[in-house]
Order: structure tokens, then C-alpha cells, then sequence
């Protein structure tokens, strides 16, 4: 699913450049379930944004599903995006004008899905996570929780290929995240593989494979016994 | 354009944003106003100017002749060239197709009898068209016709003063008038449209009818009223043209500035034109001024709306949306602003000025108007300028890279 190979990535800061990747080599298989772990500023989340297109790397190896991911435009990244990719944030970034179901067909609509397949498909997955009485209600009169689980059935509605969560429980107390965390885990269940970054343990115990990252490089990478939620 | 969830986000765009919408649209609902009443007053006045100054007679061309200054073809200069019937003839024969309207005149001051009252007043020889070619008209009974010219008919019209100088308010039409030494039944009395005393203390007969009493074919002077819609240059090549034929047929050089006169309004014309050219060029650029900066105002807050809203685009791009999908979202947020309002501006600008109609006479200005092609040039207009409004700050929108977006809290 994912194969890279001596991946490097410098921002420029000021006169001088950070090395924030210093040649990761990482392969994923499909239907693995895999945390991202590290201290902040250890790479973590630009290896997740590289991985995501939503950023680019300097030099080195990156296939998504076979596709080498190099120098690709606007338009093509999107459009790899909202075919192989769903997002989950720390922070839902759902749409505050549009309503739960909505802003779970939006990843439909840019794949020219027609107004009333999209509702349907939105509402298959708004069941997904339990939230089809919510399907009318604004962002701001949900949960943390329930927008994370909103977020989790727009970044399904696309069916990606690969689902990649930046701290999905980051902003959300042990009760809630627990509840994300299971729903995550029925998704790889399901099949579907899934990048998580974050820095607890705890949450990071529930994946299947925990890597390591310090300063740039990958420091262990080892296969865990799950802990079933 | 016709997505039904782009309306929908257009929608919340706005709503979200109502005053600095309702701001900004004003500024393009005040330049549309403006440039459409500007240009209906200048119509207005265009009309204003025709209706005083270019009323019936106003194109009318006068040829008549004068003393030669060059000796040419056997004749010493200073000859007196008189037109003559036949001139008129020519003229009517060779130039049929340039002229609507055409009379000899033939005046003279001759003394007036009616009752016991006397004077002495300018009397006309005319053809029937004349009544068509100057700005008279009847206040009573009729002008005379083809037949009281061709007949040789002694029959007068005469002015309103004649009227209250002789005859005390009498009905005088079917009377008989003593105007030199003969009788002539008067057939109509007539008023000039600018009250003009002086015009009104004349009367008009047939030209046929002069010239039989004075036993001539001299036409002291010919007037012409040209075909309508002639432009300027036509009218004086034609004008031209005449000339040099009348030159030939009278012996006169061609080089000779005098013999031949012709007065015609081309020149009147075209500094009336240039007046008008001037005139429309101010009224775009007072337009398109108020124009541009409602074309900024517009731009400005778009620029707003994008920055406000750039974790939204960030998260769009995210999940799939091409910088196409932004830009059209962007520009059709502005260009449907723009047209909104801008049409608010054309209506209300249009209802005002199509109802002023003869409101403003007194300025000169007479039925303003705009004509529907520059509404449509209007609204062309302001299509272009929601696209150029909506041009940079969608660019910015495109330029977003999700990840800066989403970083930004």
C-alpha cells in the first residue's frame, strides 16, 4: 500500500533549513493499523502530510498503491486525494455552514457524485457511526466526539484507500476517545488501512504496529498485540 | 453554475457576511446608477439640443447668389449671378435623391390693405412644400397646395401679428387681403413655434403667383431641405457638388469663392457632434471611475471572505477540491454580488430616468433615455467587472496550500 523509500524533507527557516526527515524508509501493508508516535518536532505529522499530499518531499521514494507520488500538480493531488485518501484532524474541521450530512457528502461532491447518491451514501455512513438522527444538525450543536465521528464518516464517504487520522482523540477525554478508538479499529476491521499519529501510549497500543519516530528518523518500528476496545 | 449546492454556499457566504456584502454591493448599485442616469441625461440632452436647435429647417441648406470675384469664360468679375426657375429645376432633377423638400423664395416689401387698416409687410413667394421646411405653423385654416402653386391661385397666407395689426380678431379666413396692387383671399393664418414677431408680420404666397405680377424667373434665393439621416460629410459633399454644378452652369471659375453661395449646417453639425462625443466620453469616464472602485470594493471583500475562510478552503482541498472547484467558487460568489447589485443599481437608475421625461426641459434636457443596447453593454460591463473582482482574490484562494490552512487555529 505504501512503500518509501530514503525519504527526506528541509523547510527553510529563515537563512538556514531544518531537517525534519532524514531518510525514512517505511512499507505498509494493506489493512494494517499503524501509530505514528514521536515527541513533537520529531516528524511525525510531516511524514503523515507527505504521506497525505498535502505536502511534498524533497527527495526519495514515495508509491501510494503502486502510484509514485513526485512533483505532482494542484489538480492531480487533489484529485489522488479524494480518491485514495480520507483525513481525520485533532480538531474535526468540519464545515460550520453545512450540516453533519453535508459535510459528509462534500468529499462526493468533488467526485462529481450526483446531489441525491451523495445524500444516500452520506447517510449509509452517518449510520456507520451511529449518528443518522444528527444528519440535519449544524457542527456546533454536536459533541466532540460525535463531530469526530462526523469527520470519521466524511473521511469514509469517499471510500479511500487509506485512512489517515492526525490525534483523532487529541482534543476529546478518555470516555469519547474510546469510543473513536473502537470505531477506528471496526473500520481496519473492516479491511481498511489506517495511519494514526499520536503521542499517547495508550492510544498508540491499540494499533497494530507502533513506529518510532526521534529527530527526523525512524527509531523502532515494531508489530504489537492489540488491545481490543 | 446551475449546482445547486454552490448557490446554497454562495448563499451562506453572504449571509455570513451581510453588512460588508450590502457595503460593497451599494458601491456597484451607486456606479451602475450613476452611469446610467449620466448617460440617459446625456441622451437627454442630445434630445434638449435637437428640439431647440435642430427643429424643421434646422438642416435646411440656402443657395443664393452673389457678385463674382474672378473673371472666367468671357465675363468680367464682379457680375451679379442670379438663380433663375430653371436652377431650380436642374437641382430638383439631377439631385432628386438627396433632397426631401425644395423652394425658391422670393421676397418683398409691399404695402397691405385690409379695411381701413394699412402697412407695409414682408411678402413671400414659396412652393406648397415650404410650410414642411420651416418651423410655422397654422393657427388657422390651411397652407397652400400644389394647386394654389401650380395655378398661379392668389391666395395668402398670413402671420398672427398681420392678423392682430390689421384686422382686430377678426375670422379672416375666405376674406380678401389688398397686398400690392392685387387681391388675395387669405386661406390661412400662421404662428412660428418660437413666437417669433417679426417672422409673424409676413406672409407667404405662392412663388408662381409673384412671379407672374413681377414678370420674372429670378429666384433670389433657393432652400433646401435634405433627406433625413444624412451625415455630415454627406451633407457637405453634397453641398459641394451643387456648388461646382451651379459654378458651371453660370459661367463662374471654379476657383472663385463667390457667384454661388451655399449655407448648410455641416458644420453647425459636426461641432454639435464633437460636443456630444466629448460629452459621452465624460460620462464613461465618470461610469467606469465609480465603476472601478466598486470593482475594488467587491474585490476587497472577496479578498476578506477568502482569508476569513481559508481553514474552510484548506479542508476542501483536503478532501478533494481542485484549484478550478475554488476559483469558480470564489468568482461566482463575486460575479453573482456584482450582477445583483448592479442590476438594483441599472433598474433604479433606469425607472428614474425613463420618468423624467419632459421633467427637465427647462435644463435642456428632454425625454432622457437609454437605449437597450446600453443596457445590455451595461450588464456585459458588469459581468467583467464581477470576474475582474472576483479575479485576484480567487487566485489567492487557489494558492492555499490545505496544510498552512489547517495549521492555522
Amino acid at each position: 500500500m505504501i512503500k518509501i523509500r530514503d525519504l527526506n524533507k528541509s523547510y527553510k527557516m529563515g537563512i538556514n533549513y531544518l531537517h525534519v526527515l532524514k531518510g525514512i524508509n517505511l512499507d505498509v501493508e494493506e489493512g494494517e493499523f499503524v501509530a505514528i508516535m514521536g515527541a513533537s518536532g520529531s516528524g511525525k505529522s510531516t511524514l503523515l502530510n507527505i504521506i497525505g499530499m498535502l505536502d511534498t518531499h524533497d527527495s526519495g521514494l514515495y508509491e501510494l498503491d503502486g502510484v509514485k507520488i513526485e512533483k505532482l500538480n494542484e489538480k492531480k493531488a487533489a484529485n489522488y486525494r479524494n480518491k485514495f485518501l480520507g483525513f481525520i484532524f485533532q480538531s474535526y474541521n468540519l464545515i460550520s455552514f453545512k450540516n453533519v450530512v453535508e459535510n459528509v457528502a462534500l468529499p462526493l461532491y468533488y467526485q462529481n457524485v450526483s446531489r441525491k447518491n451523495r445524500s444516500k451514501i452520506a447517510m449509509q455512513y452517518l449510520e456507520r457511526v451511529g449518528l443518522t438522527n444528527w444528519a440535519a444538525h449544524m457542527p456546533n450543536e454536536l459533541s466532540g466526539g460525535q463531530k469526530q465521528r462526523v469527520a470519521i464518516a466524511r473521511a469514509l464517504a469517499a471510500k479511500p484507500k487509506l485512512l489517515l487520522a492526525d490525534e483523532p482523540t487529541g482534543a476529546l477525554d478518555s470516555k469519547t476517545s474510546a469510543e473513536v478508538i473502537k470505531l477506528i479499529q471496526e473500520i481496519n476491521d473492516e479491511g481498511k488501512t489506517i495511519l494514526m499519529v499520536t503521542h499517547e501510549d495508550e492510544i498508540a497500543r491499540m494499533c497494530k504496529r507502533i513506529v518510532r519516530l526521534k529527530d527526523g528518523m525512524i527509531m523502532s518500528d515494531e508489530r504489537i498485540e492489540q488491545v481490543r476496545l | 453554475m446551475f449546482d445547486i449546492d454552490r448557490w446554497r454556499e454562495i448563499g451562506a457566504s453572504i449571509a455570513s457576511n451581510k453588512l460588508r456584502t450590502m457595503l460593497s454591493g451599494l458601491t456597484i448599485s451607486l456606479a451602475l446608477f450613476v452611469f446610467i442616469v449620466l448617460f440617459g441625461m446625456g441622451n437627454g440632452l442630445q434630445n434638449g439640443f435637437q428640439k431647440e436647435f435642430f427643429q424643421a429647417g434646422a438642416m435646411n441648406m440656402y443657395i443664393f447668389g452673389t457678385r463674382t470675384t474672378e473673371s472666367f469664360g468671357g465675363y468680367q468679375k464682379g457680375r451679379q449671378i442670379i438663380l433663375k426657375n430653371r436652377d431650380l429645376d436642374y437641382i430638383t432633377e439631377n439631385y432628386s435623391d438627396k433632397i426631401k423638400y425644395i423652394s425658391g423664395e422670393y421676397s418683398q416689401s409691399l404695402m397691405v390693405k385690409y379695411g381701413g387698416e394699412s402697412g407695409s409687410y414682408s411678402v413671400t413667394g414659396v412652393s406648397h412644400d415650404y410650410f414642411d421646411m420651416t418651423n410655422i405653423r397654422m393657427e388657422k385654416g390651411r397652407f397652400f397646395s400644389r394647386e394654389d402653386t401650380k395655378e398661379q391661385r392668389k391666395t395668402a397666407v398670413i402671420g398672427r401679428m398681420v392678423v392682430s395689426d390689421l384686422m382686430k380678431g377678426e375670422d379672416v379666413i375666405g376674406q380678401f387681403i389688398n397686398i400690392g396692387s392685387g387681391m388675395y383671399e387669405i386661406i390661412g393664418v400662421f404662428a412660428t413655434n418660437t413666437n417669433d414677431d417679426r417672422e409673424e408680420r409676413g406672409i407667404y404666397v405662392p412663388i408662381t403667383t409673384l412671379q407672374i405680377i413681377y414678370g420674372t424667373d429670378e429666384l433670389p434665393s433657393i432652400t433646401i431641405t435634405p433627406n433625413d439621416g444624412m451625415s455630415t460629410d454627406e451633407l457637405s459633399r453634397f453641398s459641394n457638388d451643387l456648388k461646382s454644378d451651379l459654378k458651371s452652369r453660370h459661367n463662374i471659375s471654379p476657383d472663385d469663392q463667390s457667384g454661388i453661395r451655399i449655407w448648410d449646417s455641416s458644420e453647425q453639425m459636426s461641432n454639435t457632434n464633437a460636443f456630444f462625443f466629448v460629452l459621452t466620453i465624460i460620462v464613461f469616464v465618470i461610469g467606469g471611475g465609480s465603476l472601478i472602485a466598486g470593482v475594488v470594493s467587491i474585490g476587497n471583500i472577496m479578498v476578506f471572505s477568502v482569508k476569513e475562510r481559508t481553514k474552510e478552503i484548506g479542508i476542501r482541498k483536503a478532501l478533494g477540491a481542485t484549484p478550478y472547484n475554488i476559483i469558480s467558487l470564489v468568482m461566482q460568489e463575486a460575479v453573482v454580488i456584482t450582477l445583483l447589485f448592479g442590476v438594483i443599481g441599472i433598474m433604479t437608475a433606469t425607472v428614474l430616468v425613463e420618468n423624467i421625461n419632459e421633467g427637465l426641459a427647462d435644463y435642456f434636457i428632454y425625454n432622457p433615455g437609454v437605449s437597450s443596447g446600453s443596457l445590455i453593454l451595461a450588464c456585459v460591463i458588469l459581468f467583467v467587472a464581477g470576474f475582474l473582482a472576483g479575479f485576484i482574490p480567487a487566485r489567492y484562494a487557489a494558492k492555499i496550500k490545505p496544510i498552512d490552512a489547517l495549521r492555522d487555529e
